[in-house]
């Protein structure tokens, strides 16, 4: 098996193997199959992993008339242990701390993100405003992208607050490798886990009722994340519904038409932000506190990338804990100096759109061409408020089988790690993620944007 | 004692009642309408607000906040459904009579203030190097900050023609250059333009007309390092006018920090609509939502869609 040349970039951690082209300790075992297995015997598995792509609909939509089947590189990636223990409690301490910021903020008494900053947010939403949610908390289920700079640090890109996705990417593509290619799990103790019961015992744990009606409310089979919707229903058992399946009824409760009758919903695993356009009255139902939804209405106030800045401040006033996560240093636009540094050095910097989402409005000013520079400086100028900044991160990179060329090539990658926060305040964190890996050339990693999914472990 | 004009006059400070009301249709039923609203008049620099109030129909759900050049911001979010959307404010505001003594200085003092490089740089609607060249020739070499602002103001007024209908909100500095002509907001972007070309820090400017009724005016406030902001119409070629002259609503670096309303709305429809009016009075009594509503009749179609 060759590997492409990439000794150019020597200063780029390489997750598989020390500079010199030695497998790191952890990934002896996978170079041993990968090499065992040959080009002609990749190839094959990944023509194999395709067509059970196809024959599970394994997707997303780019828009309602084009599907694509979701690109995967089956090469596991591995975390170690001691690393995945720092991740999980960091994005342990995010979520706590997102949530309680969440509820001062809808409360009246946030004091650390200043009102111009956070009452400009698109999904600041004012009708929330002295809302209370079930257990004060907005935040059930969260989604936190990382990268890796080497030897275990990890760096946070951004928070998704609102509807997180790519949490059944993370479990389809373990399931599918462990068949593609079952002797790479062979040499390795896998750290397992489930997400059905520590779902629905948050689900539980945020509703009165006992035996509580929960459905996942979808925007239909059209929707980028269909797949996502119906594989979270099936494997959580809970019924999967359009906006039409839902109606407020006369007592304010919100309904659900089967076939054995109208049935009153608990719970909407909502995965909607519109909820108006998908069901009328459902906002002032959830507001009346006649339902419960997940994630609450308004939290995506703090997944704008302005205040992702006051996070660290969060984490330090809400736990008195310092961060474990480290962020990219960055920059606000509002401030004529701090723009005019920007301005000054933009060559070197990553330019985001402050309410852009999947990679959207994501600009990597070193990896564009100088026409397109220029655009983004004159977008940041017309509207600073609208822009932030951010030093540049050289992440790792990890080696990806390119079934054309029958090379094994380091591409960059980086992390969407899910956790959930139930009722009681206990929070989970799923061993591993959605690895996501950029295009040749790269550093933006969502599908969408064309990157491709892998399989991800924590190893012991 | 200027008794005739029917409002209480002091010497040092006149009372006015002002009124902004504007209206928005939509082709379909609006879900939500998430609205910045910068209608509230400034505080200082000769101007203190007594009272004020803010009401749209159907009425929203909102916080206050200020900006980052000093304005009271207004986000509303109206979330009952509604085909048609009413936005006014009333109020009452002390404005100083005195015209203020303004010294001269020279042209390099401008630049070097604190706080100055926000109304240097470029910004949306107004770019300086495309409008130096003439900015250049107007100021002739001349080192005198206030025979500067003079030229360029008198140029403004004098030569751009006022006409209504052939430049709109996104019109820029160096299109009205072109055209030569336009509204106030025009004639406001193409002399901030060429003061910043010379680098005299300047802000854009929106209000109202004390004693008119129509329309909101916008003109042009440069940075002096003595006096702080000073008026500059380019609209009425006026240098250093009187804070009575105008209630001051909001400042920024051009009109698109400054709009009256921003926001978003979500509807199958689109707005079909915008119609407004403004009015000062000299009255000691603050007009009500009812007011507000008569004068919409007589309101102005901002832009149809």
């Amino acid at each position: 098996m060759t590997t492409s040349d990439f000794t150019q970039e020597a200063e780029v951690f390489n997750e598989w193997q020390f500079p010199d082209g030695r497998p790191r300790p952890h990934y002896t075992h996978l170079a041993e199959v990968a090499e065992k297995l040959g080009t002609e015997g990749l190839a094959e598995r990944w023509r194999s992993a395709r067509r059970q792509v196809e024959h599970d609909a394994f997707t997303f939509y780019l828009d309602p008339k084009q599907f694509r089947l979701t690109p995967a590189d089956w090469i596991p990636r591995i975390i170690p242990r001691n690393h995945w223990e720092a991740i999980e409690e960091g994005v342990s301490q995010r979520i706590r701390a997102l949530n309680r910021f969440l509820f001062d903020l809808y409360n009246d008494s946030q004091d650390i993100v200043p009102p111009d900053v956070v009452f400009t947010s698109q999904y600041f939403y004012p009708e929330v405003q002295g809302f209370k949610p079930n257990k004060d908390l907005f935040v059930h289920i969260y989604g936190v992208d990382l990268v890796h700079m080497g030897d275990g640090e990890y760096y946070v890109l951004e928070d998704n607050l609102r509807i997180p996705s790519g949490i059944s990417y993370q479990l389809k593509t373990v399931e599918m490798v462990s068949e593609i290619v079952p002797e790479f799990a062979s040499g390795y103790d896998v750290e397992e886990y489930r997400i059905r019961e520590a779902f629905l015992d948050m689900f539980h744990s945020l509703c009165d009722n006992p035996s509580p009606m929960c459905v996942l409310l979808t925007d239909g089979k059209y929707g980028s994340a269909f797949f996502e919707h119906r594989y979270l229903s099936e494997v959580l058992g809970i019924p999967l519904v359009e906006g039409t399946d839902l109606y407020v009824g006369y007592d304010g409760r919100v309904y659900t038409r089967t076939i054995d009758g109208d049935v009153p919903v608990d719970l909407i695993y909502r995965r909607v932000e519109d909820l108006e356009i998908f069901v009328p009255g459902l906002r002032d139902a959830y507001l009346d506190g006649k339902v419960t939804l997940v994630n609450g209405l308004g939290a995506g106030a703090a997944d704008d990338k302005l205040v992702f800045m006051w996070v660290p401040e969060m984490i330090q006033k809400y736990l008195g804990e310092t961060p474990i996560l480290s962020q990219a240093p960055s920059y606000s636009m509002q401030d004529p100096e701090s723009r005019r540094f920007v301005m000054d050095n933009l060559d070197d910097l990553v330019v985001k759109e402050r309410q852009g989402y999947g990679g959207t409005g994501v600009y990597v000013m070193p990896d564009l061409d100088a026409d397109r520079r220029a655009q983004v400086a004159q977008r940041i100028l017309e509207d600073p408020d609208e822009y932030i900044a951010q030093e540049t991160l050289d992440f790792s990179k990890h080696m990806v089988f390119n079934d054309a060329d029958g090379v094994l090539e380091p591409r960059h990658i980086d992390l969407r790690v899910f956790a959930i926060q139930d009722g009681n305040g206990k929070v989970t964190v799923f061993p591993g993620g959605l690895t996501r890996v950029a295009l040749p050339g790269g550093r933006i990693t969502n599908n969408s944007s064309g990157g491709l999914c892998k399989p991800t472990w924590v190893v012991r | 004692m200027q008794t005739d004009l029917g409002g209480e006059i002091t010497r040092q400070s006149l009372t006015v009642s002002y009124i902004y009301a504007a209206r928005y249709g939509y082709s379909g039923t609006v879900l939500h309408n998430d609205n910045q609203i910068r209608l509230f008049p400034r505080e200082g620099e000769g101007q203190n607000p007594l009272q004020g109030e803010l009401w749209t129909i159907p009425s929203g759900v909102g916080v206050e906040y200020s900006d980052r050049f000093g304005n009271r911001v207004h986000r509303t979010r109206i979330v009952e459904h509604h085909e048609a959307l009413v936005i006014a404010t009333a109020g009452q505001v002390s404005l100083a009579t005195e015209a203020p003594a303004i010294e001269d200085m020279h042209i390099d003092e401008a630049k070097g203030q604190p706080g100055a490089l926000e109304y240097l740089l470029p910004s949306p609607l107004v770019s300086p190097d495309t409008v130096a060249t003439l900015a250049f020739r107007i100021a002739s070499g001349s080192d005198s900050m206030m025979r500067v602002v003079r030229e360029v103001t008198n140029w403004v007024y004098t030569e751009v023609e006022y006409r209504r209908g052939t430049t709109d909100v996104a019109t820029t500095a160096d299109q009205v250059l072109s055209v030569m002509e336009g509204v106030c907001q025009d004639k406001t972007h193409l002399a901030l333009g060429m003061l910043r070309a010379l680098d005299i820090p300047c802000r854009y400017v929106s209000g109202l007309l004390t004693g008119q009724t129509g329309e909101t005016h916008s003109w042009v406030e440069f940075m002096h390092p003595m006096h702080g902001w000073i008026g500059a119409d380019p609209t009425r070629g006026v240098i250093g006018p009187p804070a009575r002259d105008y209630v001051k609503l909001s400042v920024g670096r051009d009109y698109t920090d400054v709009s009256p309303v921003k926001g978003s709305f979500l509807s199958k429809g689109g707005a079909t609509e915008h119609a407004a009016i403004a009015s000062v009075r000299f009255e000691q009594v603050s007009a009500d939502l009812n007011e507000a509503l008569r004068m919409l009749d007589e309101a102005y179609v901002v832009s149809t869609f």
